[in-house]
This record gives C-alpha cells, sequence and structure tokens, in this order.
C-alpha cells in the first residue's frame, strides 16, 4: 500500500513538530502559497457536488488566505469503546433515584428494569430524566493513549425539538382516526387539549 | 460524588473483549439539496431543544455566512453549505445521538427540498505489522496487471461499488466502499462505507424515514463490511 499526502504530512508533524511541518508544506500540496478559493479547487469543490457524491467530502472549505492543508491527524488522546449498549426508557423518578426499563442494542431481546442514582446523569440532562425520557446507556473502557483503561460507563439522554401547535394538531386528528376505525368511543376528556 | 444505587443484574451483561484493532470509528449523515446555512448555528439548535445549552455556548464556530456555516461542539462537527449538509462525530458513544439530531433538525425545516442522502462510517484499523498492511493491499489490488507498467506499484485508493440489497426492489441506491492507507494510524486501513440513498421528488420524509428505521442497521452492516475486508489478510 502507499501512503497519502495526508500520512505524510501526519508524519512530518509526528516527526518534527506541526511548525516545522508547515515549512515542509509545499512538499505536499501543489499550491501552497496562494488563496485555497482558486479556480483548481473551486473546479473540484464544484465536480464532487455534481457528481451528487454523499462520501465525506475532503475538500473542507477554508476561510480566504487560509493556506489549503491537511487537517492535523494526530491520534485522539482517548477512545471510548462500546461494549455493551442499551437504549432505557424513564419509568419513574423517587428521590435520588430513576427506574428504567432498558433495551439491550448489542444483544437484542434483552429487556431489563434498573434502578440507578440520578447521580449516575449529567447535570445537563437531569431535567430530561422524566417519565417518559428516552436514554442511551454505554458500558466500555474508555482507553486513553498513554495506554490505561478505565471501566466506564455513559447515558445520554435523546433530544428532540420540543412539539409544536401544529404537531399536536396533526396528532389529535390521526388519534382521532385511529379512534373513528377502531369503533371506539372517545369518553375520556383528557383527550381534549 | 453520591452513593451509588445501581441495581442491574451486571451478570447478565457480556464484558466480552471487542476486537482491538479498530482504532479510530466515526460516522458522518451528509444530505444533498438546497440549505439556507445562516440557519446552522448553535444558537438556533439550542433554541430548537436540539443540543445542550453548554454545547451551543462551548460550539467552536469556524464561519457563518450566507453560502457556508461551519460550527464543532464536542461530539460533532456540521458544515452546511448551500447545497450540502454533513454532520460527523468520531465519537461511537454518539452515533445514536448523530441520527437524532439530523432527524430533530430536519423535522423542523420541513420545506427543505432533498436529492440525496449518504450514511457513512468511517473506520481506522491498526493493522499488526506493515507486512499485514503489504499482504491486505495485495489481496484486494492484486499487482499483477502493474508488472512492467509501473514500479514498485501500490494501493493508494480504491472504491467498489455495488447495489444495495432490498428484496424484490429496484433501487438506485448503492454502497460505496473507499479503501486507503490509514493518514491517522500506521500500519492503519482506512475503510469507509458510504451508503448512498437517492431520494425522490425532494421527499425529505423518506429522508427522515430512513434515517429513523435504518441508521443502526446501516452502521452494523458497514461495520461487518469493514470487518470482512479486513479479514482478507489472513
Amino acid at each position: 500500500m502507499r501512503i497519502s499526502t495526508e500520512q505524510a504530512f501526519a508524519e512530518q508533524v509526528e516527526k518534527t513538530g506541526y511548525a516545522f511541518a508547515e515549512q515542509a508544506i509545499d512538499k505536499y500540496i501543489i499550491a501552497p502559497n496562494i488563496n485555497p478559493v482558486t479556480e483548481e479547487s473551486q473546479e473540484a469543490f464544484v465536480s464532487d457536488l455534481a457528481r451528487g457524491s454523499t462520501e465525506t467530502p475532503k475538500i473542507v472549505i477554508e476561510l480566504p488566505r487560509v493556506l489549503r492543508k491537511p487537517p492535523v491527524t494526530a491520534q485522539p488522546q482517548h477512545r471510548f469503546r462500546v461494549l455493551q449498549k442499551f437504549e432505557g426508557t424513564v419509568l419513574e423518578i423517587s428521590g435520588q433515584e430513576c427506574r428504567a426499563l432498558v433495551r439491550d442494542l448489542t444483544s437484542p431481546g434483552y429487556v431489563e428494569e434498573v434502578t440507578f442514582s440520578i447521580e449516575e446523569i449529567s447535570a445537563s440532562d437531569r431535567g430530561l430524566a422524566v417519565p417518559g425520557g428516552i436514554f442511551y446507556w454505554y458500558l466500555g473502557y474508555d482507553d486513553h493513549i498513554e495506554g490505561q483503561r478505565y471501566r466506564s460507563s455513559a447515558i445520554i439522554f435523546r433530544r428532540f425539538p420540543a412539539w409544536r401547535e401544529k404537531d399536536l394538531i396533526k396528532a389529535k386528528k390521526k388519534a382521532e382516526s385511529l379512534i373513528k376505525r377502531l369503533g371506539w368511543k372517545r369518553e375520556d376528556s383528557s383527550f381534549q387539549r | 460524588m453520591g452513593k451509588y444505587v445501581i441495581k442491574i443484574r451486571i451478570a447478565n451483561i457480556t464484558w466480552c473483549e471487542m476486537p482491538q484493532t479498530l482504532e479510530i470509528d466515526s460516522a458522518a449523515i451528509i444530505i444533498l439539496g438546497s440549505f439556507n446555512p445562516g440557519i446552522f448555528h448553535p444558537i438556533w439548535f439550542k433554541a430548537n431543544g436540539l443540543i445542550k445549552p453548554e454545547e451551543a455556548d462551548k460550539a467552536k464556530l469556524e464561519v457563518t455566512t450566507p453560502m457556508i456555516s461551519i460550527f464543532g461542539v464536542e461530539w460533532f462537527r456540521l458544515q452546511v453549505e448551500t447545497q450540502r449538509f454533513v454532520i460527523q462525530t468520531d465519537n461511537e458513544t454518539h452515533f445514536e445521538l448523530l441520527s437524532d439530531l439530523v432527524i430533530g433538525t430536519f423535522s423542523l425545516l420541513e420545506h427543505t427540498p432533498v436529492s440525496a442522502m449518504g450514511l457513512n462510517r468511517m473506520m481506522h484499523f491498526k493493522m499488526d505489522s506493515e507486512e499485514s498492511w503489504n499482504a491486505l493491499g495485495n489481496k484486494i489490488a492484486p499487482k499483477d496487471v502493474w508488472q512492467g507498467v509501473l514500479q514498485e506499484p501500490g494501493l493508494l485508493s480504491l472504491v467498489m461499488q455495488g447495489p444495495k440489497q432490498r428484496p424484490n426492489q429496484r433501487t438506485e441506491d448503492v454502497i460505496n466502499v473507499r479503501i486507503e492507507s490509514s493518514p491517522r494510524i500506521t500500519p492503519g486501513i482506512y475503510i469507509d462505507v458510504n451508503n448512498h440513498f437517492e431520494i425522490k421528488d425532494n421527499d425529505l420524509q423518506k429522508v427522515l424515514k430512513i434515517l429513523k428505521e435504518s441508521w443502526r442497521d446501516v452502521l452494523i452492516n458497514s461495520r461487518k463490511i469493514a470487518d470482512q475486508i479486513i479479514k482478507e489478510k489472513d
């Protein structure tokens, strides 16, 4: 296999540091000392779109007067390796405890009721921890670049936009249509908004 | 730190070791269409409850103009041009949330015309040795045909395409698999699995449906494809 220009640049960064790699940049890119919005780069950009490609774009738009260079490609400082992941639904919040039903996304079919401390939930997500709230729960290893491995757990709540008036009207119409089709009678006054 | 009261029966969880070769795992959702980049600002996402307030406050805003908007928060980077929406995360614990964020965004921008969508998983695998790195290159791109044409030919990039399999249904949707030497891991292989969906009639609802129903399967399938390719080194 052959290494790419990005990799060559990354290796240069590794060997000499970013500043020196920048000085050596003309070894790795075709036209280093010009504004990146050249006819050539525009053409490449337009042709990428014209092909209708939905691959992750390689041409990153940069501000004028910034040299176009490959991104710094250092290895990440740590990586969370997911071993097990669950999707959970909050059933009840009682004092400092959260009771939830969790469904295993790694081995479908496993459903379990769990109770955990709300301390496990990040402060910014606690407002979402209400009955019906949906979250993902990840268990895994947090591997750090120096070699240390930590067993780790993360609970992250799903976020959806707030319901809008028209969404509620649409949902109500749909529910009414369903009730009609099923031949049910509406007795619950709470159905009215 | 408060007291722990976790009562989950942890015995049912399999703490098995996953293959250690996958070093960097990213996912991206690309949508082609017609966009108004100026809208895509951290404040807009915060105002609509799509990201945490503190994420919006700490967002790294690179540029916001009528032509292009780029910003990043801790777990994703967003780039919106007038014809392309690109969002990417390098954090596996946020793959599901990436899809939620796109669904939430376009549920609000419900009249956005769209023409195609790509669901991408980009993986950097560390190879055992330079020999296995070369062996994989030789296996997927045999060098025989290049003998006498190039001196010391080496694989730089290879893209294979195949139709997306759907039972009893003709489709223009395809899977593109790109294999390259990893620019981030040495010796490493970069595999980008692009699941390309053609969207007819600017049907944004189809985009949302695919994301809701297929995102998880697409990610799993993409990983399977990559694992299959990596196995070829043996």
